[in-house]
């Protein structure tokens, strides 16, 4: 059994804590593997903790979630890209790879939420 | 003699009702049983799921090992299970309400695909990359990525939100506890 879990309050003294703001949750997919049914309930359960927007720099901005995932060159990880999920914002589950110093973006899924806030992933391409 | 016959039959019918045993020592006399047809009001599960179910349960939460956090407690997850053929899929997903937290871990969970004789056929974890069972992955399907920039450079991901069309969110009707401006210069 594993599990990743990510602080939900950050202590920072050299800001007051209410313009500390939550914005994204960060974690690693080392697989390779899209945003999961257990990170969107995590994605879910920060917006009821901190709301789905908040602003920032003037704009209303969208909580969301990113899994990054690697590859190996010649025997070196590096960063490959990332999975990205901002659910105020779209239900679009963006895939932003880099490929010889360029970054990419495609859409892999979208998300449709039940009212009883269940998700459904819908993969735009087999399963992300 | 009819009586007395009577008497051996009922004695040896008796006998032939099999008794779980300890059933004497189960009985709490301030439960009061519900019938039959309220307890069947909720879910069924037959005793195949039940099976594919226990054996999920075995493999993700192993019985031996020291004291475990309320967290990773079989009581703190949910159990779904589906049948397809003879296949029992079975997905464990973290509860985390019942430890009296707020949200789910990342990558907690797992997916089994569990046979209708109660053996385990594949077991994904949360986290984990599915096979791509006889698709060639070199190329991929869908829409062509887009470029971000034409310099090589990148752009900010978009956070904003939209101006048009509501998004549907848990919680974005009421957009969620009012925050301050954490971005706005001190």
């Amino acid at each position: 059994m594993r599990r990743c879990d990510l602080p939900a309050h950050v202590a920072d003294k050299r800001n007051p804590r209410t313009s500390l703001a939550y914005l994204a949750m960060l974690h690693n997919h080392a697989g390779g593997e899209s945003i999961s049914t257990p990170d969107l309930h995590a994605i879910a359960g920060m917006a009821r903790l901190h709301g789905p927007t908040t602003t920032f720099q003037g704009k209303q901005v969208s909580i969301s979630i990113a899994a990054f995932f690697g590859r190996e060159i010649d025997g070196k990880p590096e960063c490959a890209g990332f999975y990205h999920y901002a659910p105020a914002r779209s239900d679009e589950v963006f895939q932003y790879r880099v490929d010889s110093g360029r970054l990419t973006r495609r859409v892999v899924a979208r998300v449709v939420w039940s009212d009883d806030q269940t998700p459904k992933i819908l993969p735009i391409r087999g399963q992300p | 003699m009819k009586v007395r016959s009577l008497a051996l039959l009922f004695i040896l019918a008796s006998l032939g009702c099999r008794r779980h045993q300890g059933w004497l020592e189960l009985q709490d006399p301030s439960i009061r049983m519900p019938s039959y047809e309220t307890i069947m009001a909720g879910s069924p599960i037959d005793g195949l799921t039940l099976r594919a179910l226990q054996v999920a349960a075995e493999d993700f939460f192993p019985s031996q090992g020291a004291p475990r956090a309320c967290i990773d407690t079989r009581e703190a997850h949910r159990f779904y299970a589906v049948r397809s053929g003879e296949v029992i899929y079975v997905a464990i997903l973290q509860d985390p309400a019942h430890c009296g937290r707020a949200y789910p871990s990342l990558d907690a969970g797992a997916r089994y695909a569990i046979s209708v004789d109660g053996r385990i056929l594949r077991r994904l974890l949360a986290g984990e990359p599915e096979l791509a069972v006889g698709q060639d992955t070199s190329k991929e399907d869908g829409p062509e990525p887009s470029a971000l920039d034409a310099d090589g450079g990148t752009e900010p991901i978009d956070v904003s939100i939209p101006q048009a069309g509501p998004v549907h969110f848990p919680g974005l009707a009421d957009a969620g506890t009012p925050s301050p401006d954490a971005g706005a210069p001190r």
